[in-house]
């Protein structure tokens, strides 16, 4: 009988500690919700001459948003680009490329997306 | 023992307790959001929230759940309406397919749909619709398809699929707005999104690349192009054949130049490719009621803030500002007061609100302005404070009036574009049951009257009598509805109907009839390049290009006091390869060459494009005489093209031409560095000429006369 009241004791207290542990990291998760925190592997560039091309470090639901966005390098649209779109923030190295505040990794200034918003000046 | 063990258990329980609340409390202050966002209203509630800048009024025309997600309305010729119902927008992959048509039936008369039937169903991503033929054609990406119903229950019980090899993978962007033209092409927008586009009715037709591009088609006659774009959801079609279109932060837009003139030149460099412009002369603002949702406000805060980081000058507004600009519609109906006629009508789904443009003439430029109505400066044509309010999309029926499409949900953006800890506690699924179609009419409008339409029964004599309704919608179904039957005993009728017709939209809806019939002849092309309207005479000027016996008269239509007219008599003098029509050309140049469109649709021709425009542009003395930055910017593009052709005769006489004079010299820098240029990107350049352009290049400012000889050593 006590090892019996014994063990739904263990057993309740073991729920409670797993439990509280799920909410903690429940909680832990949530957090995100107020920052925009990237996986620091995903800033991660090898060097300034090849980031226009380097997409090893873009995980695959990223390279899944920029195919939805229908992105493309080169912008088939003479005078509307990456390069003249609010959401383009350029590298100051390399006014070649830089990126997308829609999708993580390496866009061309040249390129095009389907989200493509015209700039406003303050 | 048991005691201390209980209390110690009691203890735990409380302090895990304790762990859990505040792990509640948490999630509960920093991730619930479902109170950043109201509920939705009746739909009598939520036409109460309407505000009107002038004095019309919205009725409910259709609700849920007749309708539910609602995108598009069509009237066919018997005046069934037909609803698309966009029912997997925003939805995962696994539960696409979902979008259906359905017609809706108003049985007590009252103007309000009471019940509707599933024309069909299991559609992905459908669209648009467009009555033909007895059936509707369907935009639903990756296809477009055509339904019919052939036993008369109301639902389609044939489908073919017409068309496919469209873009599918963002439902904000895809295939859709079809409309008939004035010109029997029928016209949709693409946005510009890749595709390698098959026609099944003609199987060994070559792929369409669709990049770039819109789309047109005639089912009449088995052709399918691309067409000037980027139309995105929204395509408004003037009387004239004019198209405007809608792209998320532009609300309108204007196709200029028709994409089949610059295709005929295949080395215009890209500085002369531009086709579509910007129109409106009041962005980015518009005047919403609706408070920016939450998580656009924070999106916005976070991206100023990632601005400001990045030192870039530039700024984004959580609201007011033109963001998802949608349905462009014109207005074209009867049944509102006649200063709308010919307004186009565009939704911004995340304002809750619909914006009004007039459309002006420009005496400088060869599109329009789009303006806002005096009585509209500050404010919207309609603008609701319920925040479900979504217009995407416009339509107009057989009684003139003007229908609202509203999808009706909580949220509308694709999720993708908004950070993930963002969408904690949005329910994109949220208005999943809703959906409603308003009639708007002016408040003192007499009780709603049901038109009655059989146009499918109708005499095709009659048909000719509604080429000249007021409502643009029966003018266009009979219009359609003659195109399909090919009755040709009505061309007699058709004939005196361009002759006798005093309103030009009516003439010209005749000289397509004839068209469509193959029934239009020179002399009725050449009488309507003489037409007192502007309109009637921009289309004959594109019509008589199947005509050369029309050449002497488009020439002198390059002189036309409507700019647009003597804009599209250049375009399509260029479909001319006379020896003379490259003189009127280089007349066109030194009368509206700094105007880029001027330039483009001279250079975009072969006319336009070859030596011998140059050499009558220095036997003049007006165009070398004077430099302008209009001039430096033709040449280089012009010897550009040629450089680009690489055919060496060419090149060669273009360097003597400009050597010839002591005038024309001081330009030959420009043409040098347009020429190689041209050459650089020319397939018959090989690696070694192209080192040596560059050098001709680097030299061509200090040492011109070098340059040049170089330049034809290089050649030889």
């Amino acid at each position: 009988m006590r090892n019996k009241e014994y063990s739904r004791r263990k057993f309740i207290s073991k729920c409670i500690g797993s439990s509280s542990i799920f909410m903690a990291g429940g909680a832990l998760i949530f957090s995100s919700c107020d920052s925009n925190k990237s996986n620091p592997a995903d800033k991660k560039q090898t060097s300034a001459t090849n980031f226009c091309d380097d997409l090893s470090n873009v995980s695959k639901s990223e390279l899944e948003k920029r195919k939805t966005f229908a992105y493309v390098d080169r912008s088939p649209l003479p005078d509307r680009s990456c390069g003249n779109c609010a959401l383009f923030v350029p590298k100051t190295d390399n006014q070649s490329c830089g990126e997308c505040m829609l999708f993580k990794g390496p866009v061309r200034a040249a390129g095009h997306c389907i989200q493509w918003a015209s700039k406003e000046q303050p | 023992m048991i005691k201390e063990k209980t209390k110690l258990f009691r203890k735990k329980v409380l302090i895990n307790s304790a762990k859990i609340l505040i792990g509640f409390a948490i999630l509960s202050v920093g991730c619930e959001s479902k109170s950043h966002y109201d509920g939705p209203l009746s739909p009598e509630e939520s036409v109460k929230t309407f505000e009107f800048a002038e004095d019309l009024k919205a009725e409910i025309f259709a609700t849920e759940p007749n309708v539910i997600d609602p995108v598009a309305m069509e009237f066919d010729e018997q005046g069934n309406a037909y609803v698309v119902g966009m029912l997997d927008a925003y939805k995962p992959d696994s539960v696409k397919g979902k979008g259906r048509i359905v017609m809706l039936k108003d049985l007590n008369g009252d103007g309000r749909a009471d019940t509707s039937i599933v024309f069909a169903d299991s559609l992905r991503e459908a669209t648009s619709i467009l009555p033909w033929q007895g059936g509707l054609i369907v935009t639903a990406a990756p296809n477009i398809l055509y339904f019919k119903d052939t036993d008369g229950d109301g639902r389609a019980d044939s489908k073919e699929v017409l068309f496919t090899g469209f873009f599918n993978k963002n439902e904000e962007a895809q295939i859709s707005n079809l409309r008939f033209g004035i010109d029997n092409w029928i016209y949709a927008n693409n946005n510009g999104q890749a595709g390698e586009i098959t026609f099944n009715r003609v199987p060994g037709a070559r792929k369409l690349l669709m990049q770039g591009a819109d789309f047109r088609f005639r089912l009449d006659r088995n052709q399918f192009e691309l067409t000037t774009g980027t139309g995105q959801y929204g395509l408004a079609l003037d009387d004239w054949g004019h198209r405007f279109f809608t792209q998320n932060s532009l609300h309108i837009q204007q196709a200029v130049i028709p994409r089949r003139y610059l295709e005929r030149n295949p080395f215009l460099p890209a500085s002369a490719k531009k086709a579509i412009v910007n129109i409106s002369d009041h962005d980015p603002l518009m005047f919403q009621k609706t408070p920016a949702p939450y998580w656009r406000a924070e999106r916005t805060n976070r991206r100023n803030k990632q601005f400001k980081e990045n030192h870039l000058d530039r700024v984004e507004y959580e609201k007011d500002h033109f963001t998802a600009a949608t349905g462009a519609t014109l207005y074209d109906g009867d049944a509102l007061p006649k200063e709308y006629y010919s307004n186009v009508f565009t939704g911004d789904g995340s304002g809750s609100l619909v914006h009004r443009d007039i459309l002006s003439n420009s005496d400088t430029a060869p599109f329009f302005v789009a303006r806002r109505p005096e009585q509209e400066k500050n404010k919207e044509f309609l603008a609701s404070t319920d925040t479900w309010v979504r217009p995407v999309n416009f339509t107009v029926g057989p009684n003139g009036d003007f229908y609202m499409i509203d999808m009706y949900r909580q949220h509308i953006e694709t999720p993708m574009s908004i950070p993930e800890d963002l969408q904690v506690g949005m329910d994109f699924n949220a208005g999943n049951r809703y959906g409603r179609i308003y009639r708007i009419v002016p408040k003192n409008a007499p009780a709603y009257k049901k038109v009655s339409v059989d146009l499918r029964s109708t005499k095709s004599s009659d048909l000719v009598a509604s080429l000249s309704h007021q409502n643009r919608w029966w003018r266009l179904q009979a219009q359609r509805l003659l195109l399909e039957r090919q009755d040709k005993t009505v061309i007699p009728a058709v004939r005196d109907l361009f002759n006798k017709s005093e309103d030009p939209r009516f003439r010209l809806h005749a000289i397509y009839v004839l068209e469509g019939m193959n029934a239009l002849d020179a002399e009725i092309v050449k009488k309507a390049m003489k037409d007192p309207s502007a309109g009637v005479r921009e289309n004959a000027a594109m019509l008589s290009e199947r005509y050369p016996q029309c050449l002497p008269q488009l020439k002198e239509m390059t002189t036309d006091s409507s700019i647009r007219v003597a804009f599209q008599a250049t375009l399509s003098l260029g479909e001319f390869n006379e020896q003379s029509v490259t003189a009127v050309l280089a007349n066109v140049l030194e009368k509206h060459g700094q105007s880029a469109w001027f330039r483009t649709a001279v250079l975009s021709s072969s006319a336009g494009a070859s030596v011998d425009l140059l050499k009558n542009l220095s036997q003049k003395s007006s165009f070398f005489n004077s430099t302008a930055p209009w001039k430096f910017q033709f040449l280089n593009d012009f010897a550009t093209v040629v450089g680009a052709r690489n055919q060496k005769a060419q090149i060669i006489a273009l360097l003597e031409t400009i050597s010839q004079s002591a005038k024309a010299k001081s330009w030959q820098p420009t043409v040098v560095k347009g020429l190689t240029t041209g050459l650089e990107v020319s397939k018959g350049s090989d690696a070694s000429v192209k080192e040596s352009l560059k050098n001709i290049e680097a030299e061509v400012d200090v040492n011109t006369a070098k340059a040049v000889q170089d330049l034809k050593a290089v050649l030889l």
